[in-house]
């Protein structure tokens, strides 16, 4: 998918883990995780909001668009 | 009675599938020794019963209604059986050809049909086999009744050659159920929609 989700990247900055931040936001670490490793379909703007605010962060850090063509090269 | 999960009516529906497979199982376990036994043998104990069409001659009967001043009312495409006894023979052996067809695809559609009552039983109904299998009861449903009425038609074809009867005059007729065969692609219709449900559950399962 042309959407990568920098979560991983967010998280180390912030020096925070996986446990402790499915708690804050209310999510179960099974689903946060997915979101992590890039096997998520879809994410709710709750979610999203939810991810911003305990990270401090906006949602163009949290996800990014790459174009395929160029990965590959 | 909720209508999925343990306890539920596809709990229900599913025993009644288990008890259908396992006779369809005896049945179609004996079938081939009775295939052999008619073949070398003899004729099968009874009589065998098959499927007729026939009209009456007008002055064989008289209906009438005097409550509705009906006189002279016509019966016609009266469908009934015939019973006789049969020795072993080509017929003999065709009828249980038939029989062992009709019941392979029963078969093959209650084993489809408990595959997909379990997972109802299960409470996930949004599997991807469900699909593939609804798709195959109804496409067995539309084959089930083209086989079926080619069965009659042979039948019936067989008993206006074969028989005589004064007053009675038999023909052929295939028996054709087009609302089985409807039945039949609302059934693939209905396999789609579980092939949308399925994916729509799998969006939603990766929706964070």
């Amino acid at each position: 998918m042309a959407i990568h989700i920098n979560l991983d990247r967010v998280m180390l900055k912030q020096r925070i883990s996986l446990t402790e931040l499915a708690d804050r936001i209310g999510i179960t670490i099974a689903n946060l995780s997915i979101l992590k490793t890039n096997k998520a379909r879809a994410i709710r703007f709750s979610t999203l909001e939810a991810l911003c605010r305990e990270l401090g962060c906006q949602p163009g850090d949290l996800i990014e668009h790459t174009d395929s063509a160029r990965e590959i090269e | 009675m909720k209508a999925m999960g343990k306890s539920s009516i596809s709990s229900v529906v599913k025993r009644l599938l288990d008890v259908a497979w396992y006779l369809g199982g005896v049945g179609l376990g004996l079938a081939p020794l009775m295939i052999l036994y008619t073949t070398f043998w003899g004729g099968l104990p009874g009589d065998v019963r098959i499927p007729i069409t026939f009209e009456l001659e007008d002055d064989a009967y008289q209906i009438a209604s005097p409550a509705l001043g009906v006189t002279g009312a016509v019966v016609d495409d009266i469908r009934a059986y015939v019973s006789f006894p049969l020795e072993r023979g080509g017929f003999l052996f065709v009828n249980l050809l038939i029989l062992v067809g009709l019941l392979t695809l029963a078969m093959m559609v209650l084993w489809q049909l408990r595959q997909v009552f379990r997972t109802l039983e299960d409470g996930a109904p949004f599997v991807a086999e469900n699909a593939r299998r609804i798709r195959w009861v109804g496409f067995a449903m539309i084959f089930g009744e083209v086989f079926r009425a080619t069965a009659i038609g042979f039948w019936t074809y067989y008993v206006a050659v074969r028989f005589e009867s004064e007053q009675m005059y038999f023909g052929a007729s295939l028996d054709f159920n087009l609302i089985a065969i409807i039945h039949g692609f609302v059934i693939l219709v209905i396999a789609e929609v579980f092939r949308s449900g399925t994916r729509l559950e799998k969006d939603q399962s990766l929706t964070v």
